[in-house]
């Protein structure tokens, strides 16, 4: 517009100038010849305006570069020089499309499950539907979430379960460093982070990564990673803890994930204790990966109510994965120790399920991809898998009827079949070495997008 | 190698053979953590070349069809690489092409060089959008495509191995250097 006024008040200027010097008739001649040139830039401003408007609807489209220049401008080689005076020749920036600020994404599984001993107990159902959401404040603050719906109907007379998983605003404060605050899942083992039905093997997730680092544990709070180009990745971060309070002194159900039981999941969380952690992970060898991590936090929350106010857990855990060929081998190893829970044990004339002194497991797995043809592969695997979540006691009374364990040994076998590398079709048969009853078979469907 | 985060008002200043176009997109949102400008890349590649001419190439129906079956990949839609010839006083050392490609829903930039037999030289990640999966940006990790030749040479994760938790990105990458590297054979036969 100002670019307009500016060529209208030249032409005045102009015009008033010549016509000292010219009839009348030249300078009506010569407005006219101003006035036409002018309807000419309209026409290109508009045009131009008219380009633009039409980027928001191609936004959401994602682009592959788009030649921008005219092939005489094409051909101009640019000189290089130690100095690097290039012009940019991009033709692939030029044309930067405006990327939708707006990201969906989520994931889906649907499992199937049949007891050996109890065909009762078969069960079929919609474990999990995620819907994930981003969105792009600029190139370097975003926010994320997830939100799950687990066995597909949340009501009164059901069992079902909506979660947000995820809820964080993330930040990049320089080249190779980020920050998240919010919701968000620790980095600890594999599955916590990539818990996606298509990136692990069998039908349910695996019992280490479920049992004792409870998968998908999240917090509250803050955490940094940064990323170096040699491979290492670094986390660290101050977020809310567990809750003792939640413990059930009554029931085994603990038996199944001690930190399970009392996970707060950003739900009104205690946060009179916070918990700390930290993880390393090495990737600088294509296809290997070494990590660690450690996490310990508050669970007592200072609560006057239970005897143990200021009881805490330590969670240390180590894990290594080689994607070599065909190849997928990987084992993690995981083990918890619950501090100054002595007194809780004790009181009431002792409690009936006692918090555990130490809990941990371990499993080695192996996948191999025995065929592909375009989007399709078959991948067979095997996993071992050793996890005690009781492995013994401290404060129990004398006398008190209380077992560690069970020393769960569990045989994993079966198959992904992949009809594209985000969507699988799983089978397989789990042999519990130390119970039979628990013996199954499995099946089921998953993708994520 | 400290990764480089390059000036993104300096990339849109340089935006523009028409100003008044050039303003608007400035005012608009374009959202890239730019790491790398292409003059910078193209040096990289080919260090030994003194010029890099842009080669424009019509991506047309035969040719995405010959890149699809050689490459055993999807083409995706508004494929359209983009080529520059690597010369050294006047004498064909290669070529730069440059592509982009989803990692998991947003577009990853990125170039590829490849000598006068089609053989990769490396490749240079350009700019990456994602929260997740920028470990595509190392260099072990890059450094697996240089000295393959054809697409049949880059497999993932046969040839080009995985990083955890980076899945999709290494794999969407290595399927778009498979198709870079189709079109690099085709060029290197003078196809």
């Amino acid at each position: 517009m100002k670019f307009k006024t500016t060529l209208i008040a030249a032409a005045v200027m102009l015009a008033c100038q010549v016509g000292h010097a010219q009839t009348a008739k030249e300078v009506a001649a010569e407005m006219r010849q101003m006035r036409e040139e002018l309807r000419q830039l309209r026409a290109e401003l508009d045009g131009l305006k008219k380009q633009k408007n039409q980027e928001p609807a191609t936004a959401a489209v994602i682009s592959a570069p788009t030649q921008s220049q005219t092939s005489a401008e094409a051909s101009a080689p640019v000189k290089a020089s130690g100095t690097m005076p290039y012009a940019n020749t991009s033709p692939a920036r030029d044309a930067e499309p405006v990327v939708n600020a707006v990201n969906l994404f989520g994931y889906g599984e649907l499992n199937f499950s049949r007891l050996k001993n109890s065909i009762a107990s078969s069960e079929a159902t919609a474990r999990r539907a995620v819907l994930g959401f981003g969105y792009k404040f600029n190139d370097r603050t975003r926010f994320a979430a997830e939100l799950e719906v687990e066995h597909a109907v949340v009501s009164a007379e059901d069992s079902g379960e909506v979660a947000f998983e995820q809820l964080y605003v993330e930040h990049d404060i320089s080249d190779g460093l980020s920050a998240k605050m919010g919701l968000f899942l620790l980095p600890v083992g594999y599955m916590n982070e990539s818990h996606e039905p298509t990136r692990y093997y069998g039908v349910t997730r695996n019992l280490v990564e479920t049992a004792i680092i409870p998968s998908t544990w999240r917090e509250i709070g803050v955490g940094f990673r940064g990323l170096q180009d040699s491979g290492l990745r670094w986390d660290a971060g101050v977020v809310t803890s567990f809750d003792l309070t939640k413990w059930p002194t009554d029931s085994a159900e603990t038996k199944e994930s001690p930190l399970g039981s009392i996970h707060q999941e950003g739900q009104k969380a205690k946060a009179a204790s916070l918990g700390y952690y930290g993880a390393l992970n090495f990737d600088g060898v294509p296809g290997v990966n070494f990590g660690g991590s450690l996490f310990h936090g508050g669970i007592g929350q200072k609560q006057p109510t239970i005897a143990s106010p200021d009881a805490s857990v330590t969670l240390a855990e180590l894990h290594t994965k080689w994607q070599v060929g065909a190849w997928d081998l990987s084992a993690l190893a995981a083990q918890g120790w619950f501090h100054d829970v002595s007194a809780f044990n004790t009181s009431g004339g002792g409690v009936d399920n006692p918090v555990p002194n130490q809990f941990r497991g371990w499993y080695a797995q192996a996948a191999y991809r025995l065929w592909r043809s375009g989007d399709y592969s078959l991948v067979p695997f095997t996993r071992y898998e050793h996890v005690n979540t009781a492995v013994s006691y401290s404060g129990v009374i004398p006398g008190q009827a209380v077992s560690t364990g069970p020393d769960t040994k569990v045989w994993t076998v079966g198959a992904s079949y992949y009809l594209h590398p985000q969507v699988v079709v799983k089978m397989d048969i789990q042999k519990y070495q130390n119970n039979s009853d628990l013996d199954r078979f499995n099946m089921g469907i998953g993708f994520h997008y | 190698m400290k990764m480089q985060f390059a000036n993104r008002r300096q990339l849109l200043q340089k935006m523009g053979a028409a100003s008044l176009c050039a303003t608007s997109l400035v005012g608009g949102s374009v959202f890239a953590a730019v790491f790398m400008e292409m003059p910078q890349a193209q040096k990289l590649l080919l260090p030994n070349a003194d010029a890099f001419q842009a080669l424009p190439l019509a991506m047309d129906e035969v040719r995405s069809n010959a890149i699809a079956k050689a490459s055993d990949t999807h083409i995706p839609k508004n494929f359209n690489p983009q080529i520059w010839r690597a010369v050294q006083h006047e004498k064909a050392l290669g070529w730069v092409i440059a592509d982009r490609v989803i990692g998991k829903y947003d577009l990853i930039d990125y170039a590829a060089g490849f000598d006068v037999d089609g053989t990769s030289l490396g490749m240079e990640i350009l700019a990456y959008r994602e929260s997740h999966g920028a470990e595509v940006r190392q260099t072990a990790w890059r450094k697996q495509f240089a000295g393959k030749k054809g697409p049949s040479a880059m497999r993932f994760p046969d040839d080009i191995r995985n990083i955890s938790g980076a899945t999709l990105s290494c794999q969407h990458v290595t399927e778009g250097m498979q198709r870079l590297s189709a079109l690099a054979m085709m060029l290197a036969a003078g196809k």
